[in-house]
């Protein structure tokens, strides 16, 4: 923000003055003085309110000055009574040497009138009557730029232009940015050739390099429109969705993790990327896509589409602990301001350009949004919460119809090939409500306590009640319970005929979520002794100690038509290594026929092999936690099968059977597999009570004050009624309401904010600099007439971004070179190139980096859209670990975008690249370059095994002829082919090192990494 | 063209003649203004991010350490001795009956199952479970009387680390390098050294550049996991490697000819080279095996029979080597949670805090306290800032139905030593019981405002611009707490 900093000069000259006049009373109180010429009030006061307030005032005081009351003029010394020109005021509000004052810092400078009436007011004593108090303005809804209405702008000089065309408008954009570089005696630069100009459109609207071919194409087109057919042809490609939701995925800080210390997983983000990459490729009118992302829900309910673009408002990071594991409520309530805060914050800033988060504690202290206005916003996001929805129910139905009913005949099959083929009876299957065949579901869980199947994760158990047997439901679990063996003396109850079992020894008698097919909650690993037990192929009876099952064998006997049978499984100690250990047993009958005590994670896995007699009635799994405490205790058995004791050889006929229903089972499996997951999105779930907002003092959550407050936009826009609804308004609709607010064709701020951010986008730097903050904290408009005319010409199309882009990209401000001479004229006077006398060069963002070098490698898989790549090993745990990897793959070869994106363990390769941190809201991203980016570059297991597919590459599609394999590598990697020079000491470096050397070493060039 | 330092602002500040140093010093001379004027960002070469900046003023600490425990580390088992806890054994809390802390209600007051005895000249009473730190008291200068803001470990280790409990936040070394730079440019300014046993629950947030450059962030390794990419790739001969090296340089060369005026191409070039020279002192400084035998045993990195301990030794002594070698700002972690939560591998002891501190002390407190002694030795404490700090305190009782202490936000324990700092001294205190502070009471903020200070620098003037923010370490908040400074 900026503030009343009074320069070095401003200082000594203070300085000096406090010195030499030191301690007169500066200001004349109003009683000393009997009469004056200049009324304070009406006439000086007016000044200072028009000039200073608004950055100097009781509540602000920027440079430690506030012109409220004559307090800090008479404490700092700013004004010496009856004696202006020593005044110190006067020096700053005065200009000199023709430049502007140094204050106002913001807006026009004093009139010589003003000036002239405070200064014969300082010399008459600078009367200040003592009860007179300036506040600030009203807030600058009436001055400020961005809260006024478009500006109907016609550029000067096009009257000989035809009717309006894209090629008109173009030289609309052009006519603003001459005029004003006019102004200065600048000039553009002159067109960049078409090599280079090919270059920047691909990497700018694809991301992605443009092949040699289509660069010679373009280059020997002598199509004078080639340039915009050019536009048009990338324009339509899904390449400019995919680089352009990468845009606006910054502004919603997406990520498919929760954040956080957990970062849990939110494996049903996806949707919401996919939506926008489709929304962009589609052009569907920017207040629609605004619309959907706020209200979609609301207003199509029916379009699927529609629903899961309300992804957007629950795209930032929520904190697990926070709202859930806490048993704080005050914990609960700040963790949930927060979040409040982040959703409104991100809507406000991304639509409008609105730092309303500012007014979260007090009055923003620079524009018109009170801190009522803040709140009244909230409430507009209070009645949702962030969590997984389902698209539609008729979505979800139609869904689970079609999963249920393959499942159902895949079931089938399994169980005719188990028979056939002897594969056994899965016990964690049937734990997870199967019948031993893979018909259970995945990860569900049996409640020690009641038997009851649990869904959910869950943690420590309350409630427990040891030795209690509860009964299943289930056809082949007879039922469950947590041991406490008491030194031995329990008689634990393990079968529903009232069988017990004795002589086991004290356990904590606490107990950790469910029995579960698969692991359990917060499990340290999946994996023990090689086997990751979760992967095709194995399962696991997950079983956290204290907790035991007993599985009725008489059910399993006549499904299975098997006498005696046999019990294989893997038992191991799933916990961590750090000395934490459990018990683990078997019975049959009560009668304990495995015993395995201090079982820990070093010990790895323990083959079983039991035999079942034909008479046996009850199988019994235990877990107990060893007397150490139950933490950790994570006992798994890994592929518990029951077979049948009898081999059997198979007849002819059998064989032909399987072979049949073997290749039925693959169709089978194919078809689920493209049902794909549950049409489920993350997104905002309604509260089922609308909660109160009140305002809350100095943001705090416990100190809510005033009455319930009802929803409202910032009132800063004057032209738009901010009422979004009363009290009983519905969660959803005060959500519409605030997006027809947003995108009402006359908020001036919609349009300008966007306009500005497709700029930005276009040349590295908006023509608000500051393109999330319109706002007084932030900058104003270099071109603010072109700013308004762009998005006076976005409404005019209808929104549609593809028509902004190709105005932009039709002028020839953008078509101008980038490179310039150091003795520029233009440096001296706008070295920052705010008045765009050049295109700027810029280093590709680091997702560019990696797509790009899959590009030139070949490598690239261009599989859109679906689920995110995971390039990290995952491990459930307490806090999750993800451990990257080298992406080495096809799965992992995909556009950056399509990352399964985790915040709180970002991926090193692309952050040291300049990645930005998704808990932020990204506005424009930053470039660094530093010694460690390019030991990544240069170094980096993921650069050099590219590298080395380049060079593969190059070599099976050109001779083993140096001089080709050198004009091709550079060909592909600039899109031309190599000066006499640098193909002489390539050819030498590729003769002596090898072809890979080139290759890594032009991934590391600077013409490669910069657009020009 | 977007570069490393904010273009926009630093020609806003030049073009109206502002020197950010000259005007800070002109103000401390002076003494002219009680609070200065404007946020003033450091000004930065874009060629040389790195470079050694001057600070706001004469600054008494050059480069920094923080010793973080991670899962916050029991004042009451630790520094803060309470002998009404002590006496008070067994008994209630007097008004805690409805205490519903992070998880859950509260049980009896519990004394520490170590005892305290006092140490050094001044007779700090310090604790067993850190005996040979307890022996540096005289060195130290203890602050009892922090709160916090947030009862939670991901949201206290941010706010520990980068002043606010939200993630995105850039870390305390990162607004040091931003504004300070390094004087060793060819080690990384900020290195994060992450415990043995993985990284600390708010994970890189902890040296995470935010929303600042990214060249700010921490580099992360350790004695035994090296720094990443640093050293020539497997089956490249170092002859290969140079040839690469030296032709692309031609080739960025020749490129650059096309565009004088691109500081940032230049910039790009200097990097491979700063690069190179970093691949030799990294590996010098990351090898410990010039020490001596004597220090590896004082420090305890030869104890074979506890091998965690003798791993976080060598962190410590690689802290050391850092400090020695200039870096500015290094974070020493002890404690981590990917290996296991609540308690576990870290301070968090919520249910069996004997058992599990019985094995964190000894991790820690040889080890650490060989490290201050060896930078006392060498010298270095006379311009290096030892900060120690957890990201909040434990309760005075004892979880209803466990053997451990819940989280405590409103009174806790840090210290600092060396560079500019009071010592033997001890600032502010909590209540009878070590409960809540009660005595010059103190924020993380003053904390942070203080360690500016320390380095020279000013906290509100240390400011960078985000989505509609002046963002600080301190917020809107904090105050130098000039007791503790020499």
């Amino acid at each position: 923000m900026k503030c009343l900093a009074p320069k070095i000069r401003s200082f000594a000259f203070l300085w000096r003055m406090v010195i030499t006049v030191l301690p007169a009373a500066f200001i004349v109180n109003a009683q000393q003085v009997a009469a004056a010429e200049i009324n304070f009030a009406e006439e000086i006061a007016p000044i200072f309110k028009k000039h200073c307030i608004r950055c100097h005032h009781s509540e602000n005081r920027q440079g430690n000055l506030s012109l409220g009351t004559s307090q800090d003029l008479k404490d700092n010394g700013y004004i010496i009574a009856k004696n202006a020109p020593a005044s110190p005021l006067m020096e700053l509000i005065q200009p000199r040497d023709g430049s502007k004052p140094e204050m106002p810092k913001q807006g026009s400078a004093m009139s010589k009138a003003e000036t002239t009436l405070i200064k014969a007011w300082i010399d008459e004593g600078a009367i200040w009557p003592d009860n007179h108090v300036i506040r600030p303005p009203p807030p600058s809804q009436n001055s400020w730029w961005s809260y006024q209405p478009l500006q109907s702008i016609h550029p000067g000089n096009l009257s000989h232009l035809p009717a309006p065309s894209p090629a008109a408008n173009a030289q609309a954009v052009d006519e603003f940015i001459n005029s004003q570089l006019a102004q200065r005696n600048l000039a553009r630069s002159i067109r960049a050739d078409r090599h280079t100009l090919i270059r920047r459109l691909y990497f700018d609207l694809h991301g992605l390099p443009p092949t040699p071919e289509a660069v010679q194409s373009f280059v020997d087109d002598p199509d004078p429109q080639a340039y915009a057919k050019l536009i048009d042809q990338l324009l339509e490609s899904p390449a400019y969705g995919e680089r352009y939701a990468r845009h606006w995925l910054d502004l919603a800080h997406y990520a498919d993790t929760h954040g956080f210390e957990r970062d849990r997983r939110r494996d049903s983000a996806w949707r919401y990327r996919d939506y926008v990459i489709q929304s962009l490729n589609d052009d569907k009118p920017y207040d629609r896509f605004l619309q959907e992302q706020i209200a979609g829900d609301i207003l199509w309910p029916d379009d699927p589409n529609a629903v899961v673009a309300t992804g957007f408002l629950t795209a930032g990071p929520w904190d697990y602990v926070g709202h859930i594991e806490t048993k704080s409520p005050k914990l609960r309530r700040a963790a949930r301001s927060l979040d409040l805060d982040d959703i409104a914050t991100q809507v406000m800033t991304s639509t409008v350009a609105m730092t309303i988060n500012c007014a979260r504690c007090h009055d923003h202290k620079l524009d018109p949004i009170s801190q009522k206005e803040y709140y009244q916003l909230r409430s507009v996001f209070a009645g949702f919460k962030r969590g997984d929805r389902v698209i539609s129910d008729a979505a979800l139905k139609e869904y689970q119809r079609q999963k249920e009913s393959l499942g159902n005949q895949r079931d089938l099959l399994d169980y005719n090939l188990g028979r056939l083929e002897g594969d056994g009876f899965d016990l964690a299957d049937i734990v997870g409500g199967g019948n031993g065949l893979g018909s259970g579901t995945y990860r569900n869980g049996i409640d020690t306590r009641s038997a009851k199947v649990q869904t959910r994760d869950f943690g420590k158990l309350g409630n427990v009640i040891t030795n209690k047997y509860a009964i299943s439901p289930f056809e082949f679990v007879d039922g469950v319970f947590v041991p406490d063996g008491k030194e031995g003396s329990a008689q634990i109850p393990v079968t529903s005929d009232g069988m017990s079992i004795t002589g086991i020894p004290t356990t904590s008698g606490q107990a950790w979520d469910m029995i579960r097919n698969g692991p359990v909650a917060s499990q340290h690993s999946n994996e023990l002794g090689g086997t990751d037990f979760t992967k095709q192929g194995h399962s696991l009876l997950g079983l956290h100690a204290n907790a035991g099952i007993t599985f009725d064998l008489s059910a399993i006997r006549s499904a299975s038509k098997w006498d005696e049978m046999r019990l294989f499984t893997k038992l191991g100690y799933f916990g961590a290594d750090d000395g934490s250990y459990a018990d683990a047993w078997i019975f049959i009958d009560a009668e304990k026929v495995y015993e395995k005590r201090r079982l820990k994670r070093s010990m790895g896995l323990q083959s079983i092999d039991l035999k079942i007699p034909a008479s046996a009635k009850f199988l019994t799994l235990m877990a107990t936690d060893g007397g150490n405490g139950f933490g950790m205790d994570q006992i798994g058995f890994g592929d518990p099968k029951l077979k049948s004791a009898q081999t059997h050889s198979l007849t002819a006929t059998d064989q032909r059977q399987i072979k049949t229903l073997r290749l039925e089972r693959a169709r089978l499996t194919r078809r689920l597999e493209m049902l794909g997951s549950p049409p489920r999105f993350y997104g905002p779930v309604a509260e089922t009570v609308l909660p109160t907002v009140r305002l809350l003092e100095r943001g705090d959550t416990e100190s809510p004050r005033g009455p319930p407050l009802t929803p409202a936009a910032p009132s800063a826009l004057a032209m738009l009624k901010s009422e979004l609804g009363t009290g009983d308004t519905p969660e959803g609709a005060r959500r519409a309401a605030l997006a027809h607010w947003i995108t009402a064709d006359n908020n001036p701020l919609s349009a300008r904010v966007i306009a500005n951010r497709m700029w930005q986008w276009h040349f590295g730097q908006g023509l608000v600099s500051t393109s999330s903050d319109f706002g007084a904290g932030g900058d104003t408009p270099s071109h603010p007439q072109l700013l308004d005319w762009l998005a006076s010409q976005l409404i005019a199309q209808h929104w549609s971004l593809k028509s902004l882009h190709k105005i932009i990209l039709l002028s020839e401000t953008y078509q101008q070179q980038s490179t310039f001479p150091l003795d520029h004229p233009a440096l001296s006077i706008d070295a920052d190139n705010r008045l765009l006398w050049r295109q700027n060069s810029r280093r590709l963002e680091a997702e560019m980096i990696r797509d790009s070098v899959l590009f030139l490698s070949g490598k690239l898989n261009n599989k859109r859209g679906g689920p995110g790549f995971e390039d990290f090993r995952y491990q459930d745990a307490y806090a999750p670990i993800y451990t990257y990897i080298t992406a080495d793959k096809p799965e992992l070869w995909r556009r950056s975008i399509y990352r399964y994106i985790v915040r709180t363990t970002p991926d090193r390769f692309l952050r040291t690249l300049d990645c930005p941190d998704p808990a932020n809201l990204t506005a424009k991203r930053e470039t660094t370059t530093t010694p460690l980016q390019s030991l990544t570059l240069y170094n980096n297991d993921f650069m050099l095994r590219q590298a080395s597919y380049f060079s593969d590459r190059i070599k099976t599609s050109s001779s083993g002829d140096i001089e080709q394999q050198v004009r091709k590598a550079f060909n592909l990697t600039y899109g031309r082919l190599p000066t006499a020079t640098e193909a002489k000491i390539a050819m030498q470096l590729v003769d002596q090192q090898g072809l890979f050397t080139l290759c890594r070493a032009l991934l590391n060039s600077n013409e490669f990494l910069y657009v020009d | 063209m977007p570069n490393l330092l904010n273009r926009r602002n630093f020609l806003t500040d030049t073009a109206t003649g502002l020197s950010g140093i000259a005007l800070a010093s002109l103000l401390q001379d002076q003494q002219l203004l009680a609070t200065p004027a404007e946020p003033i960002r450091p000004k930065i070469d874009a060629n040389k991010p790195f470079a050694a900046r001057e600070p706001h003023h004469p600054a008494a600490a050059k480069r920094v350490l923080v010793i973080f425990c991670s899962g916050a580390c029991s004042q009451l088992d630790t520094f803060d001795y309470k002998p009404e806890l002590v006496k008070q054994h067994g008994k209630p809390l007097p008004g805690a009956e409805d205490l519903l802390t992070f998880q859950g209600k509260q049980g009896m007051l519990t004394k520490s199952p170590w005892a305290f005895k006092p140490r050094g000249q001044s007779g700090k009473m310090i604790s067993e479970l850190v005996p040979q730190i307890g022996d540096l008291a005289d060195d130290i200068c203890f602050l009892h009387s922090l709160t916090g803001k947030t009862n939670t470990h991901g949201p206290g280790e941010n706010f520990m680390s980068t002043g606010y409990t939200l993630d995105g936040f850039p870390s305390m070394g990162a607004w040091t390098t931003w504004a300070l730079g390094t004087e060793n440019e060819n080690l990384p300014s900020y290195v994060a050294i992450s415990d043995p046993r993985g990284t600390p629950q708010s994970s890189v947030n902890n040296w995470g550049p935010g929303f600042l450059p990214a060249a700010y962030q921490g580099t992360e390794f350790n004695a035994t996991k090296p720094l990443n990419n640093l050293s020539i790739p497997e089956g490249v001969t170092e002859t290969t490697d140079k040839a690469t090296r030296s032709f692309l340089h031609r080739l960025n060369q020749q490129h650059l000819e096309k565009f004088p005026g691109d500081t940032e191409l230049a910039a790009r070039i200097s990097s491979y080279e700063l690069a190179a020279r970093m691949q030799l002192s990294v590996p010098e400084v990351t090898d410990l095996s010039s020490e001596s035998k004597s220090t590896l045993r004082e420090y305890g990195a030869d104890d074979a029979s506890n091998p965690i301990k003798a791993k976080f030794a060598s962190n410590c002594i690689l802290a050391r080597r850092l400090l020695e070698k200039g870096v500015r700002f290094v974070q020493l972690f002890n404690g981590a949670y990917q290996t296991g939560g609540e308690g576990v591998s870290n301070w968090d002891g919520h249910k069996s805090l004997a058992e599990q501190y019985s094995k964190h002390g000894p991790i820690l407190d040889q080890p650490c306290a060989a490290m201050l002694r060896d930078l006392k030795r060498r010298g270095l404490l006379k311009d290096t800032l030892v900060v120690w700090m957890t990201e909040f305190g434990r309760m005075p009782t004892f979880q209803a139905g466990a053997s451990g202490r819940d989280h405590n936000p409103d009174g806790f324990t840090a210290w600092m030593m060396g560079a500019g700092v009071k010592a033997p001294y001890t600032y502010g205190a909590t209540d009878e019981f070590g409960h809540r502070a009660v005595e010059n009471i103190t924020t993380v903020y003053d904390f942070h405002a203080t360690v500016l200070h320390l380095l020279g620098l000013d906290h509100k003037r240390l400011s960078y611009y985000h989505n509609g923010f002046e963002r600080r370490l301190t917020d809107v908040h904090g105050t130098v707490i000039k007791d503790v400074l020499a």
